[in-house]
């Protein structure tokens, strides 16, 4: 069992709390009974005394004659297991053993029960006394009447003591009794109220690790949250993992592709019966090695980028860059599409130029492959209130773009496969960007216009 | 045995069509799923090998919908992709053969022996009807024990008509094994290759059917 379980705890406690509350309750009725009795007793002992008294004032005794024993019947205590019926004897009862009383006259015993004469002198001072004779505690009253008349009457505390032992143990016995029960009960119910709990932890700890469906249990309003919590971080586990599976296998496909045209060509040419059959085996290697110099290249690129902490920044216009970012374009690439540039001339931008440029080059790159022929590319800059430079270019795509995948390592869209690329060259633009304190953000506007917006610190001329 | 290939890098392709032509197999190309789609409907294959990623999207989707509409040609998917995910994926929506690149073209044709051996029921490469035994691995044939000497465009014939015994296979379906879809459509180059087989064979071992093709005659000796 452990320790640390809020089901140990809660029956740890609430049984504490169960016993606590009964003791108390038992203990606050003990003492309660305990005082209502001490005080029916010391009445009883008073009226007595008053009684004995009244009786003597209007009855005198002889001051000479020898004192009147009124004699007390001996019954054997036969314990406690008689009932009242049966103690109630005709003669009397057996606790007239534990009740004594004595009457002075002028310091002369006159009359006393039997049972009385242990007490060698009565207490004169008037009021209530407890004593110890020969080992027995009693309780006394001591009553003056004013002419030298002392009635003394004493019960045995031991009387008391028997009493408060039987309703101390009425009180203890329904505790005990209760107990074994409340706790069962008590352990039930925790144990229905912590099911969903327990049913959340079972439907958590029975998941395999590739199992990841949100949790669908009907839940009490404390636990919602925390399901809600475990689902959507089942969910985000979930996009991370198709994330890493996306990226190994554009990864594969873009690293494998080449190679397969490099084994597959070079065993052709080893197989070649005819020159044009060499050719055309030796033209397929060459375009697959070149392809993969291009990867290479670009994953190169971006690994010393990854490590670049610092820039080189010094100040140049933006059209420039812009210009000579484009300059860089095949020919053919350049003359595809037609361009047109919004960018005033007095924007000057801070950074490193030749990153930039060719994360220019590479957007254009983008921009222009996958557009349709002889459209329009547009290349919008405009500096904000914050002097943040936003320069967006829009093209209009030959597909569906999947904009929320753009600029992910490898990615290469299902329709462009046939057009040449190793889908890092956005990834590139994305690490210059960052590295120039900016952001980059790919949108899609109509179903095939794609913008990409760029967000760079900015220094006006 | 007629194959048809869907993969969207062409000179992958290039390379394949070369490897596997030379290897006995006629193989039409196409880049695209739908083209795949529409190829099978229109034209007999034995075998389809499939890239997945494509261009009109995730080649999953063309092995379902041919299994939807009953067809059993074996599938045989050639991707980069190795997660296991996706080859369960392809198994589960009927690919038979899951290759990753890059391949070994020779592991890739006896791949491809496999499925047609699987989907003829045969326990070897061995193809065997009355006298005439083809060894589909080694390209070999022999007539009553001895070696027969054939040209590719001869053994591709026979070793479709050695798969269909007694099965008439039509003119166009001939022509399309022997030349392609954009091969020669010279009218007389399939009896050409006809009656190169009877004389190197046995003159009753094909029969031609009139009006409906040829059929290969189990009972030629009876």
């Amino acid at each position: 069992m452990q320790i640390n379980s809020i089901k140990v705890w809660l029956l740890i406690v609430i049984n504490l709390i169960v016993i606590c509350s009964l003791s108390f309750t038992a203990l606050v009725s003990y003492k309660d009974a305990m005082h209502e009795l001490d005080e029916i007793y010391d009445a009883q002992l008073a009226r007595n005394a008053r009684l004995v008294a009244t009786m003597l004032t209007a009855m005198p005794v002889q001051p000479d004659a020898n004192p009147l024993v009124v004699s007390v019947p001996e019954f054997t205590d036969t314990g406690e297991n008689l009932t009242s019926a049966q103690e109630r004897r005709q003669g009397g009862h057996k606790y007239e053993q534990k009740i004594a009383f004595q009457v002075w006259q002028d310091n002369r015993l006159v009359m006393a029960s039997e049972n009385a004469g242990q007490f060698p002198e009565p207490m004169t001072e008037q009021g209530y006394h407890e004593l110890l004779e020969q080992g027995v505690h009693w309780i006394s009253f001591s009553l003056p009447q004013g002419n030298g008349l002392w009635v003394f009457t004493a019960q045995r505390e031991d009387v008391r003591q028997e009493m408060s032992e039987h309703i101390a143990l009425a009180q203890i016995r329904p505790i005990l009794v209760m107990m074994l029960p409340l706790s069962i009960l008590i352990y039930l119910v925790v144990k229905l109220i912590l099911r969903p709990l327990n049913r959340l932890q079972h439907s958590v700890a029975a998941r395999q690790a590739e199992q990841l469906t949100e949790i669908s249990l009907k839940q009490p309003a404390e636990l919602q949250p925390i399901q809600q919590a475990i689902n959507q971080l089942i969910q985000r586990v979930r996009h991370y993992i198709q994330q890493e599976r996306r990226f190994v296998a554009d990864a594969a496909h873009e690293l494998r592709t080449p190679l397969s045209i490099l084994q597959l060509h070079a065993q052709n040419l080893q197989k070649a019966t005819s020159t044009e059959e060499q050719h055309e085996a030796i033209s397929a290697i060459i375009d697959g090695s070149k392809r993969m110099t291009h990867l290479v290249n670009q994953l190169l690129t971006l690994s010393r980028l990854e490590r670049i902490q610092d820039i080189h920044c010094s100040r140049a216009a933006l059209v420039s860059v812009v210009e000579d970012a484009l300059s860089q374009l095949p020919l053919p690439l350049l003359d595809k599409v037609s361009w047109q540039l919004d960018i005033a001339s007095n924007i000057v931008i801070s950074g490193d130029h030749i990153l930039l440029q060719s994360a220019l080059r590479n957007i254009f790159d983008n921009a222009s492959k996958y557009a349709q022929n002889n459209s329009l590319i547009r290349v919008v800059a405009t500096v904000t209130e914050a002097s943040n430079l936003t320069l967006t270019v829009q093209n209009q795509s030959t597909v569906l773009p999947e904009p929320q995948r753009m600029g992910n390592r490898f990615f290469r869209h299902q329709g462009h496969q046939h057009i040449d690329g190793s889908g890092l060259g956005l990834s590139i633009t994305q690490r210059i960007i960052e590295l120039h304190g900016g952001s980059i953000q790919f949108e899609v506007q109509q179903p095939d216009r794609v913008i990409v917006t760029l967000a760079l610190p900015v220094a006006l001329a | 045995m007629r194959i048809l290939l869907v993969e969207d890098n062409v000179t992958l392709a290039k390379g394949m069509i070369t490897s596997l032509k030379r290897l006995g197999y006629q193989i039409e190309h196409c880049t695209q799923g739908k083209h795949a789609l529409q190829a099978l409907s229109c034209s007999e294959f034995s075998l389809l090998i499939l890239d997945l990623g494509l261009p009109d999207g995730f080649a999953i989707s063309v092995i379902k919908t041919l299994r939807k509409a009953g067809n059993t040609i074996p599938v045989l998917v050639l991707t980069a992709q190795d997660a296991l995910e996706t080859k369960l994926d392809a198994f589960n929506s009927g690919a038979d053969d899951y290759v990753v690149k890059p391949v070994d073209v020779l592991e890739l044709e006896a791949r491809v022996r496999v499925l047609s051996r699987r989907n003829t029921l045969r326990r070897d490469d061995v193809l065997a009807v009355a006298e005439v035994c083809l060894d589909a691995a080694n390209m070999q044939c022999a007539y009553q024990g001895q070696a027969v000497s054939l040209t590719r465009r001869e053994f591709m014939l026979l070793k479709d008509f050695m798969l269909h015994p007694d099965r008439i296979l039509s003119r166009r379906y001939l022509d399309e094994l022997c030349h392609g879809w954009d091969g020669e459509t010279e009218s007389n180059a399939l009896e050409v290759h006809i009656h190169s087989l009877r004389k190197k064979l046995h003159p009753q071992l094909i029969k031609t059917i009139r009006g409906l093709g040829y059929m290969l005659n189990s009972h030629y000796a009876d």
